[in-house]
């Protein structure tokens, strides 16, 4: 059982002719196939290749869509930082003129006067602060 | 000491190479590719078409090799890539041919399925004429011819394989096995009952 022996081998040397001469006379368009098969199954490694080359010119390119994106979220943020902070400044200083009120006795019972309907006044207050005023021959608040 | 001596050999040559020297390195290894796929795309496209009898089969099975070759074994040594390259080559022959005893089986039950749309298709490129001995000597060979690759589809699988690999591609027993998936000595037994088959077969055109 071997394939030494030389009646097979020249029944293989010339089986081996005849399929070779059909590979020569491959029709042009089935060689042309064969190419473009050829090169379609090299084309992916050729792909790195081109990458590499535009690798350095093209780099700042990735980065453009992400560095408008991070342009316009901070110009959002800053366009909606500015309107909210006068309210907190006003608001700040309404703060602390309710404190200064606060701690002022006299200011707070002026206010509650003030803020008492008309039909609550202190008439008293007002009869004794005429009397002594005219007691001391002064005006009111002199 | 270098660095990279206490990796793994490939993870080391990786880690070693700049992006450069990775792409030169691809750059060589695709020449060497597009000059394996030249030396072999028209022997495997006739053991293709030996195979399955049909031009467009033929050219899809060769097509999908070298892609899988390509895209899954282009860094294997390159003594391994003709193995590797007949293997995946047989196994999508075999899977064509399974899935056309498929279609055949369904399109059976189907009346107006005899009609073959590609067989009324004609290509003016495979009307040129090829270059090719006298009118005489070339009716002989292609009688001849044609009779081997009768004799060869008719060939059970393996000692067809056998018979190409060896006697038309020109591979070695080692390599043929590889091929086959099989020992050494399993190629010489299929490739030996395949030539005692053929000489027998074809005694009145070796004549």
């Amino acid at each position: 059982m071997t394939d030494i022996d030389p009646e097979n081998e020249e029944f293989a040397r010339r089986a081996r002719a005849l399929l070779e001469g059909s590979v020569e006379s491959l029709s042009a368009r089935t060689r042309s196939r064969l190419t473009r098969a050829r090169h379609t199954a090299l084309e992916p490694r050729g792909s790195l290749l081109r990458m590499r080359d535009a690798a350095g010119s093209a780099a700042w390119r990735r980065w453009l869509p992400a560095g408008a994106v991070a342009g316009t979220v901070l110009a959002v943020l800053l366009l909606a930082g500015r309107w909210p902070a006068p309210e907190i400044q006003q608001a700040g200083m309404a703060n602390g003129e309710d404190l200064e009120l606060l701690a002022d006795r006299d200011a707070l019972a002026l206010a509650q006067d003030q803020a008492a309907p008309e039909g609550e006044l202190d008439y008293e207050f007002y009869d004794w602060a005429v009397n002594n005023d005219q007691d001391n021959g002064g005006g009111l608040g002199s | 000491m270098d660095a990279f001596a206490t990796l793994p050999a490939a993870t080391a040559k990786f880690l070693s190479l700049g992006i450069n020297d990775l792409a030169e390195s691809t750059s060589t290894d695709t020449r060497a590719l597009d000059q394996f796929l030249a030396s072999v795309e028209r022997k495997a496209f006739r053991i293709a078409q030996i195979a399955l009898r049909h031009e467009e089969d033929a050219l899809d099975a060769v097509q999908d090799a070298m892609l899988r070759l390509v895209r899954s074994y282009a860094r294997r040594p390159r003594e391994e890539w003709a193995p590797l390259f007949y293997r995946i080559l047989e196994n999508g022959i075999r899977d064509l041919q399974r899935r056309r005893a498929v279609r055949a089986r369904v399109m059976s039950w189907i009346p107006w399925s005899g009609q073959d749309e590609s067989s009324t298709v004609t290509d003016p490129l495979e009307q040129l004429p090829d270059a090719a001995p006298g009118p005489a000597a070339q009716a002989q060979a292609d009688e001849t011819l044609q009779a081997l690759e009768m004799q060869l589809a008719a060939l059970p699988a393996r000692q067809r394989q056998a018979f190409l690999l060896r006697s038309f591609e020109g591979l070695d027993v080692a390599a043929t096995a590889r091929a086959m998936g099989c020992s050494a000595g399993s190629v010489k037994t299929h490739y030996f009952r395949a030539v005692q088959t053929l000489r027998s077969a074809l005694g009145e055109f070796w004549s």
